[in-house]
């Protein structure tokens, strides 16, 4: 068994690893209930996402009505769902992109070095300094509503965290000798960057990915419910929340259950992130105990 | 350390020109024609009128002798006028500012206090039912967006209980500075200030915990109790003061974030402060009020970074500044 352990790959170990990893099964298990419901959920029910029925307006659960309907008749549960897709599509498109664009930012920048590292640090810094809130507003009422807008702008301000990342993993690996055999063989500057450093800062940048779509589905969702992000006839669960906060003593739980939904979201995404840090970091993990 | 002091200082003023101006060109790029809301108050306005006062307020020039011209007169402390209200921008800012100063420093205060004692306790019994209990509520805390807690905490006291007012600051019904008054004014106060100081808990209590725990399992507390020092000493006097310093710059680091935490926390409660005035001056177009709550926020902001930085040196000697 021990020859066979030491044989297995990275990735093998890794798997194993998260495999162990108790909340990583928690954390797993609600990101894929919650990515069942947004895609099978609205079928459930025989009801169209604008269906409108004002002799049914803000209704309690019923057998009819699981969730109850909003301020116009409109089933909740359909409405949260089709609202799950979009907030979970900004959430994962958001997370992957970062982490894409970020991570060959930061592999270019620690790489290359000089000028180019110093310029781009410094557009991260700035990025980082200025005051979040103040970017999101101002950039979001510049770009209009739209669910493309919002998702370049999330890019455009998160990008920096695997930028910052890549490019440390990239300076590390810098001067290792399989980066050195690699260029001896003659390998040209991407190939080096792409099929040398990238794989091998891939462990953070996973992890970045997974926190970085939590922190998107957050911002998008603030943004909405502010009446910034997506724009209502089209659905999240950001501007599902505003509605219903207008009839806050009326029904409340119609303010209570969006939010419910973001909050899973959230918190799969939390779960998953530490236990892929865990996995893919054991040095980390057993440090944290 | 002065030297570093002052270089670090001087490197404050470029930043802040390229984020005025940053968010000066992002703000001028916005549709809407400042003059229009002046044109439909006068309706015997001519176009050549128009075009005289676009020449008149300088909205011809181009964008950088715009914002030459705004900064200069921000530099004499007299920003303009707001669009919106016709009033200086100082006297709409001045109450927003004392509101959030009133809403944030309060949260920061309580929230960072609650922590540290929750960090302790966790600390001192690692591994009970409390501290299990306390990990997994600063975890789930922690996955909950602001806004909605808002919202649910609106829920039970406000609309289930009836407590506590839902919205706003200030009672025009009762008359200022009556003791009901207060009264009114701090039960407006406990709901945002709650929303926000939790987010303060969740972000120090882990550290306070895990701080605190490294300073334990050191040999100068053995030492401390083998003296016959009774548990309250040890941990009181001995490990607390070693086990805050790095919870000092947390607490430094993390202070910026509150400035966003409070403009979420604003809107949701209808609270008059800055982060609700930099919400409406941006969505109404507002210019010069959005631009000098934008200046003043990044100025708290960059200082607050600042500040974290000096206090990280002072602090841990370890960490030199020379470089």
């Amino acid at each position: 068994m021990e020859r066979q352990d030491q044989q297995i790959g990275y990735w093998r170990v890794v798997w194993r690893r998260f495999k162990q990893h108790r909340i990583a099964y928690v954390g797993f298990f609600f990101f894929v209930l919650l990515l069942f419901l947004v895609v099978a959920g609205p079928h459930m029910v025989p009801y169209q996402l604008d269906q409108v029925s004002l002799s049914e307006r803000m209704d309690a659960p019923s057998l009819t009505h699981w969730l109850g309907t909003d301020e116009l008749g409109r089933d909740t549960w359909t409405r949260i769902m089709h609202g799950g897709r979009v907030s979970l599509a900004v959430g994962l498109t958001v997370g992957v992109s970062t982490v894409i664009f970020g991570g060959l930012v930061g592999i270019l920048s620690g790489y290359v070095g000089g000028v180019l590292d110093n310029a781009l640090m410094r557009l991260v810094d700035m990025i980082y300094t200025i005051p979040r809130i103040v970017l999101l507003l101002v950039l979001s009422k510049l770009a209009g509503p739209g669910l493309l807008n919002i998702i370049i702008i999330l890019v455009a301000l998160e990008w920096t965290n695997a930028a910052r990342l890549a490019r440390s993993a990239a300076l590390s690996f810098r001067e290792q000798e399989f980066v050195l055999a690699a260029r001896c063989l003659g390998a040209s500057r991407w190939r080096v960057m792409l099929r040398h450093l990238l794989p091998n800062s891939l462990a953070p940048l996973i992890v970045a990915a997974t926190l970085d779509a939590g922190a998107a589905i957050r911002a998008e969702t603030t943004l909405s419910f502010l009446g910034l992000g997506i724009q209502p006839p089209t659905p999240s669960w950001g501007n599902l929340l505003t509605h219903a906060a207008t009839n806050i003593f009326i029904a409340p739980l119609q303010v209570f259950l969006p939010g419910l939904f973001i909050f899973f979201a959230l918190m799969s995404f939390n779960l998953l992130g530490d236990a892929l840090r865990d996995a893919l970091d054991p040095r980390l993990a057993t440090a944290r105990r | 350390m002065l030297f570093y002091l002052l270089r670090r200082l001087l490197q404050t003023v470029p930043l802040l020109l390229v984020i005025s101006a940053l968010i000066f060109t992002l703000l001028y790029l916005m549709p809407g024609d400042p003059l229009v809301r002046m044109l439909q108050d006068i309706p015997r306005l001519r176009p050549e009128d128009y075009e005289r006062l676009r020449r008149i307020y300088g909205f011809d020039d181009p964008v950088y002798v715009q914002y030459w011209k705004w900064l200069w007169q921000l530099l004499q402390l007299n920003p303009g006028y707001s669009r919106e209200y016709g009033q200086p921008v100082f006297d709409i800012i001045r109450p927003a500012l004392i509101n959030t100063l009133v809403l944030t420093l309060s949260a920061v205060v309580i929230g960072k206090f609650v922590a540290i004692l929750l960090g302790i306790f966790s600390a001192v019994r690692q591994y009970s039912i409390g501290d299990y209990l306390l990990t997994g509520a600063t975890f789930i805390a922690y996955s909950v967006p602001a806004f909605w807690l808002g919202l649910m905490l609106m829920i039970v006291f406000s609309v289930k209980l009836g407590w506590l007012p839902t919205s706003g600051l200030v009672n025009a019904e009762l008359a200022p500075g009556s003791w009901e008054a207060t009264v009114d004014w701090l039960k407006h106060l406990i709901l945002p200030v709650t929303v926000l100081a939790v987010s303060e808990i969740i972000q120090v209590q882990r550290f306070m915990r895990s701080s605190l725990l490294e300073v334990l399992r050191q040999d100068y507390l053995t030492t401390a109790r083998a003296k016959g020092l009774s548990e309250r000493v040890v941990i009181g006097r001995h490990a607390l003061k070693n086990a805050l310093i790095p919870v000092v710059t947390i607490i430094a680091v993390t202070m910026p974030r509150v400035v966003g935490g409070s403009a979420v926390v604003e809107t949701v409660f209808a609270y008059p402060g800055m982060g609700r005035l930099l919400f409406t001056s941006i969505m109404g177009n507002d210019f010069v009020v959005a631009m000098t709550v934008v200046m003043i926020i990044a100025v708290t902001v960059v200082f607050l970074n600042l500040l974290a930085d000096i206090l990280y040196g002072w602090l841990d000697p370890r960490i030199r500044y020379q470089s």
